[in-house]
């Protein structure tokens, strides 16, 4: 019961939000990329739990950003794997 | 008490690291998110703001001009130039402001979609027009300019914004009172 105030403070604190659907997009992009050009992209704040993530104006931020991201690499290569296109 | 209420706006806002621009301006924290604000005075100015990462990495970018009259033709632009990025097809090079170095290749955000999305930043509670968010993938480790000019040789302010992760130890909000002009009301 003690806890009760607390727990309530900290749930009503969480203001982050689900990783977009473009974002998942280009998180899988980037991995199929890494795979293909044998690297390792530090892609960390696009991934679920990220930093993105944090609060909705990240998120949109982000969101936005992921859109666009896929778009330019789209248009920009032509030796993209599938999961790029 | 200014300081203390952006601090608490910052805990629900997204705030970048403030610097303002120089002529060649290499970042410190390259990973870390920060607003690099500047002039364009004579609307000739090309800025380089240097990003060395030693290993591939991605993040969010964009360019913001306060939504006033007076700027709402000015569209700065910025181009990335560095190993791994797309190669530059003529025209581009053309375009650039800079001769491009022989084997670097290019990412470009030419601010010019005819309607510009309108934000407003939480932490400084200025209205900005921006060219939107965009996600670039440095595919190398490496150095990575990006350049910042205005095609169209108007004059007025920018904001050069990257990154998500925040960072403010070691006094960096100082950047917002040393040029209050460049980011402040």
């Amino acid at each position: 019961m003690r806890l009760f105030p607390i727990v309530f403070l900290l749930v009503a604190c969480d203001t982050s939000v689900d990783q977009s659907q473009a974002c998942a997009e280009w998180v899988s992009c980037i991995d199929a990329r890494d795979a293909q050009l044998g690297i390792t992209t530090d892609n960390d704040r696009f991934q679920l739990g990220g930093d993105c993530w944090g609060n909705p104006e990240i998120g949109e931020l982000c969101d936005k950003a992921c859109i666009a991201g896929l778009d330019q690499m789209r248009t920009a290569y032509d030796d993209l794997p599938e999961a790029c296109l | 008490m200014t300081l203390s209420l952006m601090s608490w706006i910052a805990l629900d806002a997204l705030a970048h690291r403030p610097q303002a621009v120089e002529e060649r301006l290499v970042i410190e924290l390259p990973k870390i998110s920060h607003v690099i604000g500047g002039e364009f005075v004579t609307g000739d100015e090309v800025f380089t703001v240097v990003l060395e990462y030693d290993t591939p990495f991605a993040m969010p970018m964009e360019m913001q001009v306060p939504r006033l009259r007076a700027l709402e033709n000015h569209r700065p632009v910025f181009a990335i130039v560095g190993p791994g990025l797309p190669e530059p097809t003529p025209e581009l090079l053309d375009w650039l402001p800079a001769e491009v170095p022989e084997g670097m290749g290019v990412w470009v955000q030419r601010n010019d979609e005819p309607e510009r999305e309108v934000y407003f930043e939480q932490v400084m509670r200025r209205t900005m027009w921006t060219t939107g968010s965009l996600a670039v993938h440095f595919p190398s480790a490496g150095t990575y300019e990006v350049w910042i000019w205005s095609p169209d040789f108007s004059v007025g302010e920018f904001w050069y914004g990257f990154g998500v992760e925040e960072d403010f130890s070691g006094g960096a909000w100082g950047g917002v009172f040393d040029d209050w002009g460049l980011f402040g009301w």
